[in-house]
């Protein structure tokens, strides 16, 4: 599904983010990315949708470079941001909308697809309120939503449970799960490690913009937790 | 007092950002001294030229009275409202807007002592004003009385005068703004359509009925029949007791209205970030559209929720509204004038002024400077959507279109009934305006993406301020202006098939300009 080849990237001040880091990623797979502050973690999830871009190495999604051909790949992908980022001046739907019409979604399975998730996530009756008026959690919910209404290929989230309630927290788990289990993939980074550790099948802990481990969570646990295993690679 | 200066530097942190010259990079530093460098010399000239001026006035006159009836009773009058209508503007955002003090309520600090540092630089500014308006004539009264303590009571009056308006300016405020966010929360355009009609009137007033308004007999009125002698300026600086008298009821009255404002801060504060929207119905709506229609849709709703982006680049438009209402009102006079104009430049036929007064205003109305930057923090989600940069500037050039066409084509078919135009005439008066129009926008997002700026924290800077602003209006407007010279000086044999022509250059230049913005996408 996206495989990362060999990212490096360097910002202008001189920071080297991201070094020579490689991943990939399989159907189905539900991938936990994990690094202390300033690790690299999200310059290499927005490396992936062409928010940054990268000075070596490429990103590939079903073998298609988002260097040569972003559109067609971003097409496939979805993309939450740590902090909520939306358009205050609109209602949650016509944000929805909006985001449906960039993504080419048909009227009867934006409709299906909105109300479900709407539903889901405790929106629906907030949906013709302006996104102003939201909290960071309602906002949040209001990204999973317009993220998950095209049916993205491959799922990426950026911090996806900093201030959601604890319904909408499980809730997001079940989603997630069930886009993986239709073939999807989901890549997300986060600090809460207990969530990473029960929920994904595989992981990778990055430092300083290096790939420290990365693969199936049980080969890299053993007989461990997530808790012990980040605390002792990021003690060397 | 050690919280209150806490806050009081806190506060300053805020508003002159001075932490930026000590801890920004490079740029930062260097953008910063040079607004620090510019402030200050403005402050100086302005400064210089009001005392200087005042300094003048002043020596005009020799006995006290007249400086106090002439000079510190309509000066004062003035500083009161001036301080007034800064406070209700600017008081009502400083204590209640500011998010900042959430996390202010839940330190252990006194409200009164929150409400005392977040209004200080307020009440800084009122003593500015009162300095500059009255500190000459002050000093020049104390020295025709020969009463030094008098003058220096005078002087120390001056600390006190701002206090009364500058509170019952934030009072006021606060209604005023109660009632703006009430409507703002129960529909989202409604401010900018206010702000709006308001410049549109602002406009049609300075127009056609500021030239009629004697500033001069009004003045002499006020000073003749209204007697302001113990309204303002007589009761504070004068060497009665009365002043004396003043000065203690202004400091009794300020401490009440401090205490009745910190009493009901708290209140009012969490009343207003409640949000009040009533209840909205549930009639959803899918209904698909194509993406670029998607992307203009997006642009024209933000253009409408920010009315300083809307009025700072509506201008052309009310212009040229204005002068469609003055043309169809007073065609005559209009037609005299341009026979003038013409007669002057020497111009053959004066109906091609009218395509050239259209393509001059229209170029003010320029929205495509800011339409880059302005997705700020929230270019990085666009970013992640499958739109290529093609079809976001595309939009954001269809934008700028649709605010200007409209306006265009009411206009020409106007201007073309009220002078009964010919079907050559028409159609400069519709082309000539639209390729000026098309060009400003064309050069407007071509600077803004080379020059972007994404980490605005305040709108006003990538309207008003920032290079792509400056420099799109200043080139815009030189090159329209330059072209008609052009046309006038040196094909004014054949203006009408000059003219033309010069409208083809300008959609070859934005054509040509669009072609080369796709060289410079990567810095969006």
């Amino acid at each position: 599904m996206l495989e990362i080849r060999n990212l490096t990237k360097t910002y202008p001040n001189g920071k080297q983010a991201v070094k020579n880091l490689s991943i990939t990623i399989e159907d189905g797979d539900l991938y936990g990315f994990i690094g202390k502050n300033g690790a690299g973690k999200t310059t290499t999830l927005k490396a992936c949708l062409t928010i940054h871009d990268f000075d070596s190495g490429d990103i590939l999604l079903n073998g298609i470079s988002i260097k040569s051909n972003p559109i067609e790949c971003k097409k496939r992908m979805a993309y939450v941001p740590d902090s909520p980022v939306l358009e205050t001046y609109l209602t949650g739907l016509q944000y929805l909308n909006f985001v449906c019409d960039i993504y080419d979604v048909s009227t009867h399975t934006r409709k299906n697809k909105i109300i479900e998730l709407s539903e889901r996530l405790g929106m629906k009756d907030k949906l013709n309120d302006l996104i102003g008026s939201y909290s960071h959690g309602m906002k949040q919910k209001i990204s999973l939503i317009g993220a998950l209404a095209h049916e993205p290929l491959l799922l990426i989230l950026d911090e996806p449970f900093v201030g959601l309630d604890p319904e909408a927290f499980v809730e997001l788990k079940l989603l997630m799960k069930e886009l993986c289990n239709s073939g999807g993939s989901v890549l997300f980074s986060s600090h809460i490690l207990d969530v990473v550790e029960k929920t994904c099948n595989k992981i990778a802990i990055i430092q300083n913009g290096q790939l420290l481990r990365c693969g199936e969570i049980r080969e890299i646990l053993g007989t461990s937790d997530l808790e012990d295993i980040f605390m002792e690679l990021n003690r060397i | 007092m050690k919280i209150f200066k806490i806050l009081i530097f806190k506060q300053a942190q805020e508003i002159f950002k001075f932490n930026t010259l000590f801890y920004g990079d490079k740029k930062e530093k260097k953008r910063y001294l040079l607004i620090f460098c510019a402030v200050v010399l403005c402050i100086g000239v302005c400064g210089t030229y009001l005392f200087g001026n005042m300094y003048q006035v002043c020596m005009e006159f020799e006995k006290p009275q007249e400086i106090l009836e002439y000079l510190i009773n309509p000066l004062g009058l003035l500083a009161f409202l001036i301080i007034f209508f800064s406070s209700l503007l600017k008081g009502s955002g400083m204590l209640y807007s500011d998010r900042s003090s959430d996390i202010l309520f839940s330190y252990p600090v006194k409200t009164i002592c929150i409400v005392l540092a977040k209004i200080f630089f307020l009440y800084l500014w009122g003593v500015i004003i009162s300095l500059a308006f009255l500190i000459i004539p002050i000093l020049r009264y104390t020295i025709l009385l020969h009463s030094i303590l008098f003058g220096i009571l005078d002087c120390l009056q001056i600390f006190i005068f701002p206090i009364i308006p500058m509170l019952l300016g934030v009072i006021s405020g606060y209604i005023l703004y109660k009632q703006i966010v009430n409507i703002y929360k129960s529909q989202v355009f409604v401010r900018s359509i206010l702000y709006m009609v308001i410049l549109f009137a602002f406009m049609f007033f300075m127009f056609f009925f500021f030239g009629k308004v004697d500033l001069n007999s009004i003045y002499r009125h006020i000073l003749t029949k209204v007697d302001i002698t113990y309204l303002v300026g007589g009761v504070f600086f004068t060497y009665k007791v009365g002043a004396a008298l003043a000065s203690v009821v202004a400091l009794i009255s300020g401490t009440v209205l401090i205490i009745y404002i910190s009493k009901n801060y708290k209140k009012r504060y969490i009343n207003l970030q409640i949000n009040q929207q009533k209840g909205s119905s549930l009639n959803l709506s899918f209904k698909k559209n194509r993406k670029i229609y998607s992307l203009w849709k997006r642009e024209i709703k933000r253009y409408l929720s920010i009315p300083i982006y809307l009025i700072n680049t509506m201008l052309g438009n009310v212009l040229l509204l204005l002068f469609v209402i003055y043309s169809s009102i007073a065609s005559e006079k209009v037609t005299a004038y341009f026979n003038l104009i013409s007669e002057l430049l020497e111009i053959q036929d004066p109906m091609v002024l009218y395509s050239y007064a259209m393509s001059l205003m229209i170029i003010l109305t320029n929205v495509s400077y800011a339409n880059i930057s302005i997705e700020g923090k929230n270019r990085e989600v666009l970013k992640s959507f499958p739109v290529s940069i093609k079809e976001l500037l595309t939009a954001k050039y269809l934008f700028h279109l649709s605010l200007t066409v409209p306006m265009i084509c009411l206009a020409t078919i106007i201007l073309g009934i009220t002078y009964h135009m010919n079907s050559y005439e028409y159609f400069l008066c519709f082309i000539l305006p639209l390729s000026f129009s098309a060009f400003a926008g064309a050069l407007g997002l071509f600077i803004n993406l080379l020059f972007p700026n994404y980490e605005w924290e305040n709108i006003i800077y990538i309207v008003k301020q920032s290079i792509p602003a400056i420099s799109t209006i200043c080139l815009s407007c030189l090159i329209g202006v330059g072209m008609i010279w052009c046309i006038i000086k040196i094909f004014g044999h054949s203006i009408w098939s000059a003219s033309y022509i010069v409208a083809c250059i300008l959609f070859a230049f934005a054509f040509l300009i669009i072609q080369f913005m796709k060289k410079i996408s990567n810095n969006f």
